[in-house]
């Protein structure tokens, strides 16, 4: 994303508080963009849902959460191996062959997660939903929505239209929330979770349109070949993506089993006790990740770039120089993300007991505001990981994240009941990002000869 | 299966035989037919793999195989002690750079065949070490990637061909120095068998001479190749256990590089006299010129059809032919066509393609060599044995061979020369029956295959005895 956030920079570079106004919004859009989607309509449409007393309320909420979580949990290996295929045409000036990698992927996407969705939602109860076939069929097509947008999320930052990019995003929020009460009025969780599907579609249609015009497909030679070689080449970044994301979302799944309660008769189990304060601990994030496009990602892009045309064309020395510069930003940078994030976590922790009476909730919100934290820093060092494509790395600290959070941690709160939920999730956050500093810290003292073994082998 | 009682030689080539034709390959050709009574077998070194074969292998090869430079080996081999043969090529390297001749056994013996020390020599931190450490002094001012491409790919091959898995053999015979002679090299370590070096040009000027033309190769990286390709040779001099040079100044510079006085003597090119002497001449109508080569840059053929250009204005019936395949290098071939085509003499100019040069023999009036590059041509021998004369650039031996005669020698590139050289031959056809006479009995008693055979014959015995 650092095209877009250089493209933010300058706007924030303007002044002024509309264009510091509209830079943030519009980083928080992109980087955030279907979370707080999300987070914003589960929470006007439980309102809506209760003022106008609607029944199932709890299936369309577990529906969404559901498909957020597996969405995420299944494909972001995958999203992974694309982002990198996206990023090398780009490098290319092949920004025509991406736009057709993005219909192939979004082809596959769409026929793998509809048949995935098909099968658990035709094959398990729904309880006393009304209208059950269409609800089957709107989360699946709900599934299916979230996972294209993902995809042409990931695709969108080619564009560098962040107005625009922006405006669809405000366009498809309004749009989703006026189906779901449109559509809940007239069949209930079924219409509910179709018409918040058919928002989310809406986006992803406009998205890619967007990206078909400016940049018409133009169809590559040798596909399943470059997938492949891509796959095998890659095989370590997707299983990076894969247990990050698997890992960030094990625990909750755990909770949903073995501490959560049905809904409504239906196969979806929520643990509203821990679910909701993630949700709102991962409010407290945005603005680290808005910083992190706009600032972190692009002062370390400028500095990255300067070490990597130093190795082409500078004596030794000289590029010891640009590398250990490089290195300065890194920590700067991630430094002043964290000072700058610390202050949005303290300010969730001060709301959380300030606000929250419920003694259990206000703890798991604090630890979950701390792990989320950590999440964030593991997020923004292992994007560096990657960009010194240091694969390797990046798999061993999400190794150790899904180890942790994914099956230590879920043995002992099995073992342990009393154990609070969320303290596994904050150990594992901060241990992986802990292990990702050293990790990265270490690899790029040797950066410089990485880069050159890596070129010569 | 081996047959231990027929003596095995492995020819050890780069860049010719049995993929490229030229003078090299022809000899090599003529080597192994000429010694049936000996098994060959080709350990040939490729920079790219499926080359196709340019001469039809004899039955006495028994063997071949290609080691081919650009193909990546999968490192399948754990080293028992890596650090240990890291260090001794780290130190068997600086010790090289300083002056010294180390002894590249314990290095050799070292490295398991068929292993990947590429992959280490990126890798390692004893390596990079190595390079840092190198760049430093040699290199402290340019940009470094220069340095590290350099020597790492001049290094790839040099590993790559150390770590080769060569033939069985009983005796390796290089035929030129460079990878080809390493490769040879690192046979004899390994197999405790003889080594002969045989070189027909002097593999370390010939590549100087590219790199020096060439723009790919620049800054510190044209000073490297050229100290590399020449310390290749200064090894293989030290390692081989005999040096053939085919004339007498090739071998003084073997000696200037290092090559011990008695492991190297003379062992000109030979013909097969009886084939080109029974060339039956027939006068054709006209003034026929020809030229016996590929058409490739080092044959300059450019400077052949700029001759023709010069010729034909003062001898409108001589008639010109390319005679030789032009699929090498056809960008080159291309301009050559052009060149004809501008200077409008396409209709006294023929490319003739690959053809059998005894029909050219017998009715040539004169034999033009335009090489910028040659060793001892073995196309002067063929003319000469039937009876055309031939006027050449000075290069190789050639001045020798034509006793230093300057009616028929030009400098490279002097079509002017060359122009004068067949004017005379055409203005004085009573003197030149007699110098084609003298010429070809210079043939017949020092230039008969029979006897460039026998020689190598008793001189691949003579080495079996003394190792």
């Amino acid at each position: 994303m650092a095209g877009i956030g250089f493209e933010l920079r300058k706007v924030f570079a303007k002044g002024g508080l509309a264009n510091v106004f509209s830079a943030a919004l519009s980083g928080i859009l992109i980087v955030a963009g279907p979370w707080i989607l999300t987070i914003i309509t589960i929470f006007v449409i439980r309102l809506y849902f209760t003022v106008f007393n609607i029944a199932s309320q709890g299936l369309f909420q577990a529906a969404i959460v559901y498909s957020f979580a597996f969405s995420l949990s299944l494909f972001s290996g995958l999203h992974y191996l694309f982002t990198r295929m996206i990023a090398d045409l780009l490098w290319e000036n092949k920004q025509r062959q991406a736009s057709s990698w993005l219909i192939y992927y979004a082809v596959f996407t769409a026929l793998a997660s509809a048949g995935i969705a098909a099968l658990v939602m035709f094959s398990q109860p729904v309880g006393d939903v009304a209208h059950p076939l269409f609800f089957r069929l709107g989360s699946v097509f709900l599934f299916v929505s979230i996972n294209l947008l993902w995809l042409v999320m990931l695709f969108i930052s080619l564009l560098k239209q962040y107005v625009r990019i922006m405006l669809v995003y405000v366009a498809g929020m309004v749009a989703s929330i006026g189906l779901v009460v449109w559509w809940g009025q007239l069949w209930g969780a079924a219409g509910a979770v179709s018409g918040f599907a058919a928002g989310h579609f809406l986006i992803v249609v406009a998205l890619a349109t967007m990206s078909f015009l400016v940049y018409p497909p133009r169809r590559p030679k040798h596909r399943l070949k470059k997938l492949k070689t891509y796959y095998q080449k890659y095989f370590l970044l997707v299983l990076s993506g894969l247990f990050f994301y698997c890992g960030q979302w094990t625990d909750k799944i755990f909770f949903w089993i073995n501490r959560g309660t049905p809904v409504e008769g239906s196969f979806f189990r929520l643990f509203d006790q821990y679910d909701l304060p993630v949700y709102l601990a991962g409010l407290s994030i945005i603005p680290g990740l808005v910083y992190f496009v706009i600032f972190c990602e692009t002062a370390f892009y400028r500095a990255l770039n300067h070490f990597l045309h130093s190795l082409l064309t500078v004596p030794y020395n000289e590029i010891q120089k640009s590398k250990y510069e490089m290195i300065r930003v890194l920590k700067a940078e991630v430094g002043a993300q964290n000072v700058f994030q610390a202050v949005f976590t303290s300010l969730g922790v001060i709301l959380a007991m300030w606000l929250m009476d419920d003694v259990a909730m206000r703890n798991h919100t604090i630890l979950v505001l701390g792990a989320m934290y950590f999440q964030l820093l593991f997020m923004t060092l292992t994007n560096f990981l990657y960009y010194f494509e240091l694969y390797r790395q990046a798999f061993v600290a999400a190794l150790i994240f899904i180890l942790l959070n994914g099956l230590v941690f879920p043995v002992l709160y099995y073992f342990l009941p009393d154990l609070t939920p969320g303290l596994g999730y904050l150990v594992s956050a901060f241990t992986s990002a802990v292990v990702t500093w050293f990790l990265l810290t270490d690899a790029a003292k040797t950066i410089e000869r990485r880069i050159f073994s890596r070129a010569m082998a | 299966m081996i047959d231990k009682q027929r003596l095995r030689v492995c020819m050890v080539l780069e860049g010719s035989y049995p993929f490229i034709t030229g003078g090299v390959s022809a000899w090599v050709q003529d080597m192994i037919s000429g010694l049936p009574d000996l098994d060959f077998c080709l350990f040939t070194i490729s920079p790219v793999g499926g080359q196709e074969l340019r001469y039809k292998l004899p039955a006495n090869v028994v063997e071949h195989l290609d080691l081919v430079l650009s193909e990546k080996i999968p490192q399948k081999q754990k080293h028992p002690d890596k650090p240990e043969m890291l260090k001794n090529i780290m130190s068997t390297h600086a010790r090289m750079f300083s002056g010294e001749s180390p002894d590249l056994r314990e290095m050799i013996s070292r490295i398991p065949e068929g292993y990947n020390l590429h992959r280490d020599s990126v890798r390692e931190d004893t390596s990079w070490e190595m390079v840092v450490e190198t760049n430093k002094k040699r290199n402290p001012i340019y940009p470094f990637a220069d340095y590290y491409w350099a020597l790492q790919s001049s290094h790839d091959m040099i590993f790559r061909v150390l770590a080769a898995r060569p033939p069985e053999a009983d005796i390796y015979h290089a035929i030129s120095t460079g990878f080809a002679g390493l490769a040879a090299l690192a046979a004899r370590i390994r197999r405790k068998k003889p080594m002969l070096l045989t070189e027909h040009g002097l593999y370390h000027k010939e590549r100087e001479i590219e790199i020096r033309k060439s723009d790919l190769v620049r800054g510190y990286q044209r000073d490297m190749w050229i100290k590399t390709y020449n310390k290749l040779s200064s090894i293989c001099y030290k390692f081989a256990d005999r040096i053939t040079a085919l004339f007498e100044e090739n071998r003084q510079k073997q000696l200037e590089l290092g090559a011990p006085h008695e492991k190297t003597l003379v062992i000109p090119n030979g013909i097969d006299v009886e084939r080109f002497s029974a060339v039956i001449k027939e006068k054709r109508a006209g003034f026929h010129i020809g030229l016996v080569g590929r058409i490739v840059p080092i044959k300059d053929i450019k400077t052949f059809i700029t001759t023709a250009k010069i010729i034909l204005d003062e001898i409108p019936e001589a008639i010109f032919y390319a005679i030789g395949p032009t699929d090498e290098d056809q960008a080159y071939y291309e301009d050559c066509v052009k060149l004809v085509e501008s200077l409008n003499i396409q209709d006294r100019f023929l490319f003739t393609g690959r053809q059998n040069v005894l029909e050219y023999y017998s009715f040539l009036d004169v034999m033009l060599l335009t090489s910028v590059r040659e060793a001892q041509p073995l196309v002067i021998l063929e003319a000469w044995t039937a009876y055309v004369p031939c006027v050449c650039t000075k290069v190789g031996n050639v001045p020798e061979m034509l006793d230093y005669d300057d009616r028929f020698l030009a400098a490279s590139k002097d079509s002017e020369k060359l122009a004068q050289g067949i004017r005379y031959i055409y203005s004085h056809p009573d003197e030149m029956k007699l110098i084609n006479q003298k010429n070809r009995q210079k043939v017949f008693s020092l230039y008969d295959k029979k006897d460039l055979l026998n020689t190598y014959r008793s001189l691949y015995k003579s080495m079996l005895e003394t190792i």
